[in-house]
């Protein structure tokens, strides 16, 4: 399918509501997207946060493995460190295939052939993380956290 | 899939993370569990991504099903 070449693409922030055992209410809003993750083998869509915090793409191990993306020989992964706020976590560096940007059910970004994060422990990180490193350059980002909506506007050649 | 109508009256179609947007009041009952989305429709959930990736595709062979973790509140900070 060919990419949208929309200038600008809005996306709703996931927001919903759950009850915690102790009766609480808790409310959710994410600005995540829908993307499709493509190994070697096989492609899975999921959901992926949009975070200008991090430096680069993270995948968590339960998606990279659910595709058999894992480092397949010396060439293909570099072991690597993440550290943030929440402390120092070891990763693997492995190519991905493509990762490809989904609105409804339209493409509007594709990166090939690139590198990413996957922690080496499972539970590490709950979703794929959409660092500075591939798609921020393509896009100026902007969040309307009052509106839970956030665009990506593309950065023209 | 399911239509909407966007900006300007035109019928788009729906992916599955519009889905779950609009049926948001589902979430809750799956917060940290793992579950798969095929079209408009939660067609496995379960404890891990492979057993609901590998349900998904049994059911959907020629489908790429979305798959997800339900995210509680938890403060992530990288």
């Amino acid at each position: 399918m060919s990419l949208s070449s929309a200038r600008e693409i809005v996306c709703k922030y996931l927001s919903y509501r759950f009850t915690e055992r102790d009766g609480s209410t808790r409310y959710i809003q994410l600005p995540l997207v829908h993307v499709i993750l493509e190994s070697r083998v096989d492609k899975i869509g999921t959901d992926a946060l949009v975070d200008s915090g991090s430096t680069t793409t993270f995948v968590p191990k339960e998606i990279a493995d659910a595709i058999s993306l894992v480092p397949s020989g010396s060439t293909e992964v570099v072991r690597a460190e993440a550290a943030g706020a929440g402390g120092r976590f070891p990763t693997d560096v492995v190519h991905l295939k493509r990762l490809t940007l989904i609105k409804n059910v339209t493409p509007f970004a594709q990166c090939v052939e690139i590198l990413v994060h996957v922690p080496r422990e499972e539970g590490r990180i709950p979703y794929t993380i959409l660092g500075r490193d591939h798609v921020f350059p393509k896009f100026d980002i902007t969040f309307h956290e009052k509106r839970r909506k956030f665009t990506f506007t593309r950065i023209g050649d | 899939m399911l239509g909407q109508f966007a900006d300007g009256g035109r019928l788009e179609m729906k992916g599955e993370l519009e889905y779950l947007l609009s049926a948001s009041d589902k979430l809750g009952q799956y917060v940290d569990r793992w579950i798969a989305v095929v079209g408009d429709e939660i067609v496995a959930h379960g404890e891990t991504a492979k057993e609901v990736f590998t349900k998904a595709k049994q059911k959907y062979p020629s489908k790429i099903p979305f798959v997800m973790k339900v995210p509680s509140d938890v403060v992530m900070v990288m």
